[in-house]
């Protein structure tokens, strides 16, 4: 209870850190702005042949999927948005639930049967090509996804930016502690494309898994970790200011040149070339590569924004 | 007269040869998985002035380890989603028995042993039918699988022996599956509880805490029946409630402190030894705070970076951090120990029979 009085009554009037206003103004303002307008059009489509608008707005979504913080944890958002990965197979299940129902209110549904995943099932799987009510179904989804993202910018915008640019709050005590949330969430971005993006379709060499690729039946699994390697990058050039950045810039172009070697090979687009074992080395090397930047940064950008990696508070249990 | 081969053949036959006790592997207080600067993973006791007396490599990181009340023999756990764990002799670091998850389970990472120390008890996951469950080991006949009972929950973490001799769980509510990792995947409908289990799975009570996001994961029982509970906060990190409670069977949870300073996460929990307080620590705030149980305020805060591991010693308790450091509270903050190693999330405390 001390503590507390005392942060309320310590005077923080130190000029924000110019790298957290950019991170801001730069990056996750503009990028939930052009997921707003990307589910905006999607919302509005007059009917369902909008597999390109999808394809926008799934790409926007992935450009912002890393800032797992704030306005997207507020009120399950962001699972609302992006229910994956799904190893037990919900969202199909979910939405034959949604699809017999004839006035479904999706934002009671289960998370499983929203958002940009369960959409893609319904516009480019072939088994519920065919189903009754899809369309209207996509239109529902897509309608929803809309609000919630404009509750995620509204959020940002009316609330969570001001926290991170004004410091010395309940949420963040200082400066250094919103640089730490923005480097955690590139970290985490980064481990997620290599682990999950990557991870689970590359299985074991004994038994690789190309049907968990992410967005595999859209064919946006390549894609998307370019996608993803584009916003972290940018994240992580603000983040470093006058720092290591040509550095880290070098270990961006290694993954991207790594990616560009896979997506020379025939079949990458939904990454089922990890079944075939000369491409798959080529996938394992991006996704080495990536790793690599994760080591690159937490043992230079890292220590240069005060963060230690702790053995216990970066990987609790 | 018979001979003294005879003598020890009989004396063998009746089960009282002398057996090996903590005293043997050099009267350790506390176990610890930790990291060695090498990268490698090793099990270690250590005594009350947080100096090592024993240590053991590990095939990989640990989480969570068991202590035999009476043997000097440790269980440790892989961490989730781990399926393997090792019964170790601390006197020689011998394997003496490997625990392996039946098919379609995993550990969670923690596990106890009953007062006689004649069955393990281990959280785990059944993750086809996303249910948690207790295996029950046969620590007398070489840790043999006899059975496993429901958790009463998903997501089992914790789990203590009460001082009736009944199991009290700490379902976190999360559920997790193997092939997508440590990926949490029902935050949104997630229901964790506290769930007080007898020994042949009959479920005897349960509370749930206040907010479904407050994930119920680790436990310290007192000797009155006391539970300390605590929680880690899958909501935004700024709408976290109170993350620590206290329950008494039959009672509602009583919350403690406010949730703020924490980051929504509580990494260890541990009554002090006369069990007038109740500490906790976060790594990822680097405090740990201490409790006044019956007023339920903090009595003090400890600011240490890493800080995890807590366990009661003397009428006080005894922390670790990641950063190597062993210290009590009876002389600050100052360390009783530094060792080049980098101490895992639990502390656990041997009790000497």
């Amino acid at each position: 209870m001390k503590l507390a009085i005392a942060f309320i009554l310590a005077p923080v009037f130190v000029a924000a850190d110019s790298r957290v206003r950019e991170v801001l103004d730069d990056h996750i303002l503009p990028r939930f702005a052009a997921l707003s307008v990307a589910t905006s059009a999607l919302a509005d489509a007059q009917n369902c042949d909008i597999m390109d608008k999808w394809n926008t707005a799934a790409a926007a979504w992935i450009a912002v999927s890393h800032l797992r913080f704030g306005p997207s944890e507020a009120e399950n958002r962001a699972f609302a948005l992006a229910f994956w990965p799904d190893p037990r197979g919900s969202t199909p299940k979910s939405l034959v639930d949604l699809l017999a129902d004839d006035d479904p209110v999706i934002v009671d549904a289960s998370v499983a049967g929203r958002g940009f995943y369960a959409m893609e099932f319904l516009l480019f799987d072939l088994a519920f090509s065919e189903a009754n009510g899809r369309c209207d179904l996509v239109a529902a989804l897509a309608r929803d996804a809309h609000t919630t993202v404009q509750e995620i910018e509204k959020d940002w915008q009316n609330r969570y930016a001001e926290l991170m640019r004004n410091t010395g709050n309940d949420t963040y005590r200082n400066d250094t502690e919103a640089l730490q949330e923005l480097y955690k969430s590139l970290t985490s971005g980064l481990d997620f494309t290599a682990s999950m993006r990557l991870g689970r379709p590359l299985g074991t060499f004994d038994r690789p898994r190309p049907l968990r690729a992410e967005m595999r039946r859209s064919a946006q699994s390549l894609n998307n970790i370019a996608v993803s390697l584009r916003s972290l990058e940018e994240l992580a050039f603000i983040l470093s200011a006058d720092e290591p950045d040509a550095a880290i810039g070098i270990k961006f172009n290694e993954a991207m040149s790594a990616w560009n070697s896979v997506e020379l090979l025939e079949g990458s687009d939904d990454l089922s070339v990890v079944t075939v074992h000369t491409s798959r080395l080529k996938v394992e090397t991006l996704q080495q590569r990536i790793f690599d930047i994760r080591v690159f940064l937490s043992e230079n950008l890292g220590p240069e924004l005060g963060v230690i990696e702790g053995f216990n508070s970066l990987d609790g249990d | 007269m018979p001979s003294r081969r005879g003598f020890l053949i009989g004396f063998m036959a009746t089960g009282l040869a002398p057996l090996p006790t903590w005293a043997d592997a050099g009267d350790p207080s506390f176990l610890s998985a930790a990291r060695t600067p090498g990268g490698n993973y090793v099990l270690v006791g250590l005594d009350d002035a947080g100096a090592e007396r024993f240590r053991i490599p590990l095939p990989a990181r640990g989480h969570a380890a068991a202590a035999h009340p009476l043997r000097p023999e440790a269980v440790a756990f892989a961490r989730r989603p781990g399926t393997f764990a090792v019964v170790l002799d601390c006197r020689s670091g011998d394997v003496l028995a490997k625990l392996n998850c039946p098919k379609g389970r995993h550990f969670y990472g923690h596990g106890t042993f009953d007062r006689l120390g004649d069955m393990l008890f281990t959280t785990e996951n059944d993750y086809h039918s996303m249910r948690g469950c207790i295996g029950i080991w046969d620590a007398r006949r070489g840790y043999i699988r006899i059975g496993e009972i429901a958790s009463h929950g998903v997501g089992p973490h914790d789990l203590r022996l009460m001082p009736d001799g009944t199991l009290v769980v700490a379902n976190g509510g999360i559920d997790t599956h193997p092939a997508s990792g440590r990926e949490k995947l029902n935050i949104p409908t997630m229901r964790p509880n506290l769930a007080y289990i007898s020994v042949d799975g009959f479920l005897l009570d349960q509370v749930e805490p206040s907010h479904h996001h407050a994930s119920v994961r680790h436990l310290s029982v007192r000797p009155d029946g006391l539970v300390g509970v605590a929680m880690q906060w899958q909501g935004e990190v700024t709408s976290a409630p109170a993350l620590v409670a206290t329950h008494l069977r039959g009672e509602d949870m009583r919350a403690i402190g406010d949730g703020s300073g924490l980051n929504g996460y509580v990494g260890s929990i541990a009554f002090s030894g006369d069990g007038s307080r109740l500490a906790i620590t976060s790594p990822r705030a680097g405090v740990a705070q201490v409790f006044d149980t019956t007023t339920g305020f903090v009595a003090f805060c400890v600011h240490e970076a890493d800080i995890c591991g807590v366990a009661a010693w003397s009428s006080g308790m005894i922390f670790t951090s990641g950063q190597g450091t062993v210290f009590d509270l009876v002389k600050g903050k100052l360390a009783n120990a530094m060792h080049d190693l980098m101490w895992d999330n639990h502390l656990v405390k041997i009790k000497h029979a």
